[in-house]
């Protein structure tokens, strides 16, 4: 018996002291670590009360999705764009203090007066043992008693993904934004012979036009045409 | 205290040792089977062999410098590594390998624990493990490693919904969750007409365990499988930044994720310890072998698995088979039951 | 650098020593950098008929954290200059790099304004493999070469020291840069 004392003292004062770390700490990565912690710790409370499967299905369902997907979104959110929390107003301060006073009192006085009682549903150990087992009894519960809470959630996780879907289809395809400065066709043309011999002349019909008209533009040397006829000549400048 | 727990305890030392022989041995393996596969000949130096060639690895690793990123979160990339390879042979526990014998008069029974959720437990500590790939890839202040490292738990998440639907077609036909249940009803045997059979699982869920071993080998980042982690794609996903004994630590765990999900399919599929002569612990380490040969056939024959192709297999494809797996087998036992 | 700092020098851990000796030679881990037509060599090393990828025990690797070697195979243009030494700076200690190919000691057959003549211009390079390319025969006899000198580097780095052995480093470097012969 003391042994399961000490281990459930210690159990919760870790779960404690998690959850506290998860609400100040500064990084939200760190916050949700500390969440993780309290979930593992809390499902091996569940062990020890002798629900496995509920501390099982914590694991995979918590700790193992859940705080996965806060995760990836925590991680996908640049840290600058998170709006800055400069604390309460202080008439809030006060009152939020207040009322955690008040729920404290609340709490103690149910817990140390033991007005607060928990009575034994209708499943005992023998119930529970007719029905072969813990998780055999779950779904007996589950799928008798409990089915329309059931379908309607599996509907409303239903809704959850169809809306996931909408709204992270692509968008429809938009124009294609104008170049804002005219694009030219530069061709390198090879002479043969003298340096001044003249350029051939290329039919600008066969140059293939991806968006709209270019011109084109026969050039001698590579360093010629570092800019587009008609733009300034900065960029001829930049270049050399 | 307890002769059970104590025995438990001596129980789980020894299974982790020898799962960290294993592993590092398991490197050793690869390398040799793979080179006979590429018509080569794989480490044949470093001892008589090439046997030596695991302990050589391992000790080079511990002795490279420590490098950590200056703008790293510091504690979560020390703690990544760790978790990853702590998590991974803690999934051990539930392995069956054998009955119980009698050491010294007491008996000793060869599970370190005997729980009636222990597939659940298996796949709740296969679900922790992801935490090591998503820190680590966040840790490294690295936005290639911190992409890596999120495909790569988008992919294990994804495959472990697929892991544990295709389990729940075993669970109908066997009604129990624990390992140990599972197979000693797999030693029973199966009588159809004139063969005798051993109710193996793969022989009534042949479709599951293709889906199983598919989603294993997704799981444990392998290839076909690996792209968040291949080297042409991320250099190395989530562990570019981890030098020295702490990339060792992912290193090796994904190593020993290997075993042990290959002991868990040979627990649930094959029967575990059972076989035609004398049921055991070899049994299980025959049939594990296999797997992780398979493991290493597969990297060495198929080519990578695009991230988007990857993802489609897993939703589009693996998922309805699986449901329509579980409908067909529900019905089956019903029928079976006579409650149809 | 490592945890053998630790040990102190005695007779139970010369032995350790050794061992790490053998370790660090036993398994090199190269990084995968190919630069040029070197780098089908280099390649053709690590197939079947050669081997040289698992065979010593090396097994090549993406990320610079994770290797001790670096194989500067091909030309080094200017323009990849620096990238060769920011990964040769992100490597891990202890790191080691071999030259392979006449483009990566001298520069090659190529004098011309945006090839750097030779790659210990930007990195210290302890092998120098000559060859245009070389056959992956020499690329092997470099890589014993190189274990040579990293069992050397250790030994006097047990026996004298990390400043000795870094001594002997700097000029078992010089040595090789010398036999290369007068540059252009």
């Amino acid at each position: 018996m003391a042994a399961e004392v000490l281990v459930f003292n210690l159990l919760s004062a870790v779960a404690i002291v998690a959850a506290a770390a998860m609400i100040t700490m500064r990084n939200p990565i760190h916050s949700a670590i500390a969440l993780v912690v309290t979930f593992v710790n809390v499902a091996a409370i569940f062990v020890m009360l002798r629900a496995e499967f509920l501390a099982a299905v914590q694991i995979i369902v918590y700790t193992g999705a859940v705080l996965v997907l806060i995760l990836f979104v925590l991680m996908l959110v640049n840290q600058d764009d998170l709006p800055e929390f400069h604390g309460a107003k202080p008439l809030q301060q006060v009152f939020g203090f207040g009322l955690g006073i008040v729920l404290l009192i609340e709490i103690g006085a149910a817990i140390l007066t033991r007005t607060v009682v928990a009575e034994p549903g209708p499943w005992d150990e023998q119930g529970i043992a007719q029905a072969g087992g813990h998780i055999q009894s779950i779904g007996q519960v589950l799928y008798s008693g409990y089915v329309l809470p059931i379908q309607a959630t599996a509907f409303v996780l239903l809704l959850a993904t169809i809306g996931a879907l909408f709204l992270g289809r692509p968008d429809e395809d938009e124009e294609p934004t104008p170049t804002r400065r005219p694009v030219a066709t530069i061709s390198l043309a090879h002479t043969r012979g003298a340096d001044d011999a003249p350029l051939p002349q290329l039919q600008a019909a066969n140059v293939k036009h991806e968006a709209g008209d270019r011109d084109l533009i026969m050039a001698r040397d590579a360093d010629e045409f570092t800019s587009i006829p008609g733009e300034d000549d900065e960029q001829k400048e930049r270049s050399e | 205290m307890d002769a059970n727990l104590l025995s438990s305890y001596i129980f789980a030392v020894v299974v982790l040792n020898v799962l960290l022989g294993l592993m590092a041995y398991m490197t050793y393996f690869e390398r040799k089977v793979m080179a006979a596969m590429q018509d080569r000949v794989g480490p044949n130096r470093t001892g008589p062999v090439g046997l030596l060639q695991p302990i050589a690895d391992g000790i080079k690793l511990l002795t490279k410098e420590d490098i950590i990123p200056k703008h790293a979160d510091r504690r979560i990339f020390l703690l990544a590594p760790l978790l990853s390879f702590v998590l991974a042979p803690v999934a051990a526990a539930v392995i069956p390998f054998g009955d119980s014998i009698n050491v010294f008069g007491h008996e000793v029974n060869l599970y370190v624990a005997d729980i009636n959720v222990a597939a659940l437990y298996f796949l709740a500590i296969g679900s922790m493990g992801v935490y090591g790939i998503i820190l680590g890839g966040y840790a490294s202040a690295n936005r290639y490693s911190l992409l890596g490292g999120l495909r790569s738990a988008a992919q294990v998440i994804s495959y472990e919904i697929i892991l544990g639907l295709s389990l729940i077609g075993v669970f109908i036909l066997s009604g129990s969750l624990s390992l140990v249940e599972i197979v000693s009803q797999q030693s029973e045997t199966l009588n159809l007409g004139p063969l005798q059979l051993p109710n193996w699982f793969i022989l009534s869920q042949p479709l599951a365990f293709v889906i199983f071993l598919i989603a294993a080998v997704a799981e444990t980042n392998r290839a076909p499988f690996d792209l968040p982690e291949a080297e042409t794609e991320l250099i190395g996903g989530f562990h570019t930044e981890y030098s020295g004994f702490r990339f060792s630590f992912f290193f090796l765990a994904e190593y020993i994720s290997m075993i042990i999900i290959s002991l868990f399919a040979a627990t649930i599929f094959l029967g575990g310890t059972d076989g035609p002569i004398r049921d055991g612990v070899w049994w299980l380490a025959i049939k594990a072998a296999i797997f992780l040969f398979f493991y290493i056939w597969l990297r060495t024959t198929v080519p990578r698995f695009r991230y988007d192709q990857l993802m489609g297999l897993a939703w589009k494809v693996l998922l309805p088979l699986v449901l329509i797996n579980i409908l067909l087998t529900g019905f089956i036992r019903l029928w079976g039951l006579g409650m149809l | 650098m490592g945890i053998e700092d630790r040990f102190e020098k005695s007779i139970l851990t010369t032995s350790v020593d050794s061992v790490f000796n053998w370790a660090r030679r036993s398994s090199l881990w190269w990084l995968q950098f190919g630069l040029a037509c070197c780098a089908i060599e280099m390649i053709s090393a690590a197939m079947p008929r050669y081997d040289i990828a698992e065979r010593f025990g090396m097994l090549y690797r993406a990320s610079p954290r994770q290797a001790d070697l670096m194989i500067v195979s091909g030309t080094v243009t200017k323009k990849m200059a620096p990238v060769v030494r920011q990964l040769y700076d992100q490597m891990s200690e202890p790191k080691w790099v071999i030259s392979m190919g006449s483009c990566a000691n001298i520069g090659g057959p190529f004098d011309t304004y945006a090839v750097v003549q030779g790659v210990d211009q930007v990195i210290p390079v302890d092998v120098y493999v000559p060859g245009c390319p070389p056959l992956p025969e020499a690329l092997y006899h470099g890589v014993l070469e190189l274990q040579n000198k990293v069992i050397r580097y250790d030994t006097i780095a047990k026996k004298e020291g990390s400043d000795q052995a870094e001594a002997f480093r700097e000029e078992s470097r010089a040595e090789a840069q010398a036999a290369l012969g007068p540059r252009r």
